[in-house]
Protein backbone atom coordinates (compact mmCIF):
# COMPACT_ATOMS: atom_id res chain seq x y z
CA UNK A 1 0.00 0.00 0.00
CA UNK A 2 1.46 3.37 -1.10
CA UNK A 3 2.49 5.88 1.76
CA UNK A 4 1.42 9.26 1.73
CA UNK A 5 3.40 12.37 2.81
CA UNK A 6 0.31 13.42 4.70
CA UNK A 7 0.40 17.74 3.88
CA UNK A 8 0.45 18.69 7.74
CA UNK A 9 1.79 15.03 9.33
CA UNK A 10 4.76 15.57 12.38
CA UNK A 11 7.08 13.31 10.17
CA UNK A 12 9.74 15.79 9.56
CA UNK A 13 12.12 14.01 12.02
CA UNK A 14 12.43 10.89 10.14
CA UNK A 15 15.41 11.51 7.96
CA UNK A 16 17.78 12.87 11.16
CA UNK A 17 16.52 9.67 12.95
CA UNK A 18 17.78 7.38 10.37
CA UNK A 19 20.84 9.40 10.23
CA UNK A 20 21.00 8.65 13.94
CA UNK A 21 20.80 4.96 13.40
CA UNK A 22 23.74 4.66 10.43
CA UNK A 23 25.66 6.81 13.15
CA UNK A 24 25.65 4.68 15.57
CA UNK A 25 26.30 1.46 13.36
CA UNK A 26 28.98 2.85 12.38
CA UNK A 27 30.62 3.81 15.52
CA UNK A 28 30.21 0.42 17.19
CA UNK A 29 31.91 -1.14 14.12
CA UNK A 30 34.83 1.14 14.90
CA UNK A 31 34.46 0.71 18.76
CA UNK A 32 34.55 -2.67 18.10
CA UNK A 33 37.98 -2.61 15.95
CA UNK A 34 39.76 -0.96 18.64
CA UNK A 35 39.22 2.58 17.79
CA UNK A 36 39.61 5.07 21.08
CA UNK A 37 37.97 8.15 19.31
CA UNK A 38 34.95 6.35 18.31
CA UNK A 39 34.48 4.14 21.31
CA UNK A 40 34.76 7.39 23.35
CA UNK A 41 31.86 9.19 21.54
CA UNK A 42 30.21 5.63 21.85
CA UNK A 43 30.42 5.47 25.42
CA UNK A 44 29.36 9.17 26.39
CA UNK A 45 26.42 8.60 24.06
CA UNK A 46 25.57 5.73 26.14
CA UNK A 47 25.66 7.24 29.16
CA UNK A 48 23.51 10.47 27.82
CA UNK A 49 20.87 7.91 26.66
CA UNK A 50 20.88 6.34 30.34
CA UNK A 51 20.89 10.30 31.56
CA UNK A 52 17.79 11.28 29.66
CA UNK A 53 15.57 7.96 29.92
CA UNK A 54 16.73 8.44 33.91
CA UNK A 55 15.45 11.95 33.44
CA UNK A 56 12.38 11.66 31.48
CA UNK A 57 10.82 8.29 31.88
CA UNK A 58 12.04 6.94 35.82
CA UNK A 59 11.42 10.58 37.44
CA UNK A 60 14.10 10.28 39.80
CA UNK A 61 17.09 12.46 38.59
CA UNK A 62 19.30 11.38 41.73
CA UNK A 63 19.27 7.84 40.14
CA UNK A 64 20.45 9.34 36.88
CA UNK A 65 24.25 8.65 37.01
CA UNK A 66 23.99 5.15 38.76
CA UNK A 67 22.58 4.15 35.68
CA UNK A 68 24.65 6.12 33.25
CA UNK A 69 27.87 3.72 34.83
CA UNK A 70 25.93 0.69 33.80
CA UNK A 71 25.10 1.83 30.68
CA UNK A 72 28.74 2.66 30.69
CA UNK A 73 29.91 -0.56 31.64
CA UNK A 74 27.55 -2.75 29.77
CA UNK A 75 28.53 -1.17 26.65
CA UNK A 76 32.39 -1.20 27.09
CA UNK A 77 31.67 -4.70 27.34
CA UNK A 78 29.11 -5.86 24.57
CA UNK A 79 30.64 -3.77 22.10
CA UNK A 80 33.38 -5.91 20.84
CA UNK A 81 30.92 -9.16 20.72
CA UNK A 82 28.29 -7.45 18.80
CA UNK A 83 27.17 -9.01 15.82
CA UNK A 84 24.65 -6.61 14.46
CA UNK A 85 25.84 -2.83 14.88
CA UNK A 86 22.23 -1.39 13.51
CA UNK A 87 20.25 -3.44 16.72
CA UNK A 88 22.99 -1.58 19.36
CA UNK A 89 20.47 1.00 19.92
CA UNK A 90 18.11 -1.32 20.49
CA UNK A 91 20.22 -3.42 22.80
CA UNK A 92 21.10 0.14 24.66
CA UNK A 93 17.82 1.20 25.29
CA UNK A 94 16.97 -2.30 27.09
CA UNK A 95 19.44 -2.15 29.03
CA UNK A 96 19.26 1.32 30.42
CA UNK A 97 15.53 0.44 30.83
CA UNK A 98 16.51 -2.54 33.15
CA UNK A 99 19.10 -0.51 34.62
CA UNK A 100 16.10 1.68 36.15
CA UNK A 101 14.26 -0.89 36.97
CA UNK A 102 17.04 -2.51 38.95
CA UNK A 103 17.32 0.61 40.76
CA UNK A 104 13.54 0.81 41.51
CA UNK A 105 13.55 -2.55 42.73
CA UNK A 106 16.32 -1.77 44.98
CA UNK A 107 14.91 1.58 46.51
CA UNK A 108 13.61 1.43 49.86
CA UNK A 109 10.47 3.13 50.87
CA UNK A 110 8.98 3.21 47.27
CA UNK A 111 6.82 5.39 46.85
CA UNK A 112 3.13 4.19 47.32
CA UNK A 113 1.02 3.76 44.64
CA UNK A 114 4.29 3.75 41.84
CA UNK A 115 3.65 1.82 38.98
CA UNK A 116 6.97 -0.10 37.80
CA UNK A 117 8.13 0.19 34.35
CA UNK A 118 7.54 -3.36 33.89
CA UNK A 119 3.98 -3.70 34.64
CA UNK A 120 2.56 -4.56 31.34
CA UNK A 121 -0.77 -4.18 32.74
CA UNK A 122 -0.98 -1.74 34.54
CA UNK A 123 -2.68 1.03 32.30
CA UNK A 124 -3.60 3.44 35.86
CA UNK A 125 -2.00 6.58 36.41
CA UNK A 126 -0.02 7.33 38.40
CA UNK A 127 1.89 10.56 38.90
CA UNK A 128 5.94 9.90 39.68
CA UNK A 129 6.98 11.45 42.85
CA UNK A 130 10.41 12.53 42.53
CA UNK A 131 11.49 11.93 46.63
CA UNK A 132 14.47 14.03 46.37
CA UNK A 133 14.03 17.26 44.65
CA UNK A 134 17.71 18.96 46.18
CA UNK A 135 19.09 18.51 42.79
CA UNK A 136 22.24 21.02 41.68
CA UNK A 137 21.07 23.84 39.85
CA UNK A 138 22.44 23.62 36.33
CA UNK A 139 20.31 19.88 36.51
CA UNK A 140 17.63 22.56 36.90
CA UNK A 141 18.38 24.12 34.49
CA UNK A 142 18.05 21.02 32.23
CA UNK A 143 14.43 20.55 33.71
CA UNK A 144 13.51 23.75 32.69
CA UNK A 145 14.77 23.08 29.25
CA UNK A 146 11.78 20.57 28.54
CA UNK A 147 9.08 22.79 28.69
CA UNK A 148 7.50 22.43 32.50
CA UNK A 149 3.64 21.67 31.42
CA UNK A 150 5.25 18.92 29.03
CA UNK A 151 7.08 17.65 31.89
CA UNK A 152 4.12 17.68 34.41
CA UNK A 153 2.02 15.80 31.69
CA UNK A 154 4.65 13.33 31.23
CA UNK A 155 4.86 12.67 34.63
CA UNK A 156 0.90 12.39 35.02
CA UNK A 157 1.16 9.58 32.31
CA UNK A 158 1.03 5.99 33.33
CA UNK A 159 4.64 4.78 33.39
CA UNK A 160 4.44 2.27 30.87
CA UNK A 161 3.07 4.75 28.51
CA UNK A 162 5.41 7.47 29.46
CA UNK A 163 8.39 5.05 28.86
CA UNK A 164 6.65 4.51 25.09
CA UNK A 165 6.08 8.11 24.56
CA UNK A 166 10.16 8.94 25.51
CA UNK A 167 11.42 5.85 23.42
CA UNK A 168 9.24 7.13 20.17
CA UNK A 169 9.09 10.71 20.30
CA UNK A 170 11.77 11.79 21.96
CA UNK A 171 14.45 9.24 21.18
CA UNK A 172 13.29 8.53 17.89
CA UNK A 173 12.97 4.73 17.91
CA UNK A 174 10.83 2.97 15.40
CA UNK A 175 7.75 1.34 16.25
CA UNK A 176 9.57 -2.09 15.62
CA UNK A 177 12.41 -1.06 18.04
CA UNK A 178 10.14 -0.02 20.92
CA UNK A 179 8.39 -3.22 20.68
CA UNK A 180 11.78 -4.64 20.75
CA UNK A 181 12.90 -3.04 24.02
CA UNK A 182 9.58 -3.19 26.01
CA UNK A 183 8.50 -6.58 24.69
CA UNK A 184 5.12 -5.42 23.70
CA UNK A 185 3.30 -6.18 20.39
CA UNK A 186 4.33 -3.66 17.63
CA UNK A 187 0.49 -3.07 17.51
CA UNK A 188 0.45 -2.69 20.95
CA UNK A 189 3.30 -0.09 20.83
CA UNK A 190 1.33 1.91 18.50
CA UNK A 191 -1.95 1.38 20.30
CA UNK A 192 -0.17 3.00 23.67
CA UNK A 193 1.52 5.76 21.86
CA UNK A 194 -1.69 6.43 20.63
CA UNK A 195 -3.72 6.49 24.20
CA UNK A 196 -0.67 8.27 25.43
CA UNK A 197 -0.98 11.36 22.99
CA UNK A 198 -4.27 11.61 23.85
CA UNK A 199 -3.91 11.81 26.98
CA UNK A 200 -1.17 14.14 26.62
CA UNK A 201 -3.15 16.13 24.59
CA UNK A 202 -5.69 16.72 27.43
CA UNK A 203 -3.06 17.40 30.05
CA UNK A 204 -1.44 20.23 28.52
CA UNK A 205 -4.92 21.44 27.71
CA UNK A 206 -5.97 21.07 31.73
CA UNK A 207 -2.23 22.88 32.71
CA UNK B 1 -20.67 16.80 10.93
CA UNK B 2 -19.98 14.07 8.37
CA UNK B 3 -21.38 13.05 5.01
CA UNK B 4 -21.64 9.27 4.34
CA UNK B 5 -18.39 9.56 1.39
CA UNK B 6 -16.14 10.59 4.86
CA UNK B 7 -15.43 8.67 7.37
CA UNK B 8 -16.80 9.35 10.50
CA UNK B 9 -15.14 11.00 13.64
CA UNK B 10 -14.60 7.78 15.79
CA UNK B 11 -12.98 6.60 12.63
CA UNK B 12 -10.79 9.57 11.85
CA UNK B 13 -9.98 9.46 16.16
CA UNK B 14 -8.68 5.82 15.64
CA UNK B 15 -6.71 6.87 12.38
CA UNK B 16 -5.18 10.03 13.36
CA UNK B 17 -2.13 8.77 14.80
CA UNK B 18 -1.55 6.59 11.67
CA UNK B 19 -1.88 9.69 10.17
CA UNK B 20 0.72 12.21 12.29
CA UNK B 21 3.47 9.18 11.75
CA UNK B 22 2.57 9.49 7.67
CA UNK B 23 1.77 4.99 7.94
CA UNK B 24 -1.50 6.00 5.85
CA UNK B 25 -2.02 5.80 2.02
CA UNK B 26 -2.90 8.80 0.08
CA UNK B 27 -6.74 8.01 0.33
CA UNK B 28 -6.97 7.44 3.98
CA UNK B 29 -4.75 10.56 4.52
CA UNK B 30 -7.61 12.70 2.15
CA UNK B 31 -10.40 11.56 3.92
CA UNK B 32 -8.82 12.84 7.48
CA UNK B 33 -7.78 16.08 5.96
CA UNK B 34 -11.44 16.58 4.47
CA UNK B 35 -13.27 15.19 7.70
CA UNK B 36 -11.63 18.05 9.28
CA UNK B 37 -12.58 20.48 7.15
CA UNK B 38 -15.79 19.78 7.93
CA UNK B 39 -15.77 18.78 11.79
CA UNK B 40 -14.31 21.62 14.33
CA UNK B 41 -14.11 19.04 16.85
CA UNK B 42 -11.52 16.60 14.58
CA UNK B 43 -10.04 19.84 13.44
CA UNK B 44 -9.18 20.86 17.11
CA UNK B 45 -7.90 17.32 18.14
CA UNK B 46 -5.85 16.83 14.94
CA UNK B 47 -4.33 20.12 15.97
CA UNK B 48 -3.89 19.09 19.33
CA UNK B 49 -2.56 16.20 18.66
CA UNK B 50 0.10 17.88 16.11
CA UNK B 51 1.37 20.35 19.16
CA UNK B 52 1.49 17.87 21.56
CA UNK B 53 3.98 15.22 19.04
CA UNK B 54 6.06 18.64 17.93
CA UNK B 55 6.10 19.82 21.84
CA UNK B 56 7.51 16.17 22.57
CA UNK B 57 10.31 16.34 19.45
CA UNK B 58 11.44 19.69 20.36
CA UNK B 59 11.88 18.67 23.96
CA UNK B 60 14.17 15.49 22.79
CA UNK B 61 17.40 17.34 22.91
CA UNK B 62 17.83 16.88 26.61
CA UNK B 63 21.64 17.93 26.96
CA UNK B 64 23.46 16.52 29.91
CA UNK B 65 24.53 19.30 32.41
CA UNK B 66 28.18 20.43 32.18
CA UNK B 67 29.24 19.02 35.46
CA UNK B 68 27.45 15.61 34.83
CA UNK B 69 29.03 15.19 31.27
CA UNK B 70 32.38 16.19 32.79
CA UNK B 71 31.83 13.25 35.21
CA UNK B 72 30.84 11.07 32.24
CA UNK B 73 33.89 12.06 30.15
CA UNK B 74 36.38 11.15 32.98
CA UNK B 75 34.84 7.86 33.90
CA UNK B 76 35.18 6.83 30.05
CA UNK B 77 38.87 8.10 30.42
CA UNK B 78 39.37 6.32 33.64
CA UNK B 79 37.31 2.98 32.03
CA UNK B 80 39.53 3.05 28.53
CA UNK B 81 42.81 4.35 30.50
CA UNK B 82 42.59 1.17 32.57
CA UNK B 83 42.44 -1.12 29.37
CA UNK B 84 44.73 -0.52 27.20
CA UNK B 85 43.66 -3.02 24.54
CA UNK B 86 40.46 -0.68 24.02
CA UNK B 87 42.51 2.15 23.55
CA UNK B 88 44.58 0.77 20.80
Amino acid sequence: MPMAAPSEAVTTASEPRERDRTEYAALVRDAATGNRVAMERLLMRAQEIAYRFSFLVCGHPEDAEDVMQEALLKTFQYVRRIDEPSAFRTWLYATVRNACLMKRRRRAGEPAGFVPLDGHGSDEGASIEVTDRRIPIDEQMVQAAVDARLRAALERLPPAYRMIVVLREMEGLSTREVATITGYSDANVKQRLHRARLMLRQYLEDA
Amino acid sequence: MTTQSLPPCRETLQNISAYLDGELDATACEAIEQHSLGCPSCAALLDGLRTTVGLCRQAAHVELPESVRQRARDAVRRLLDQTPSAAS
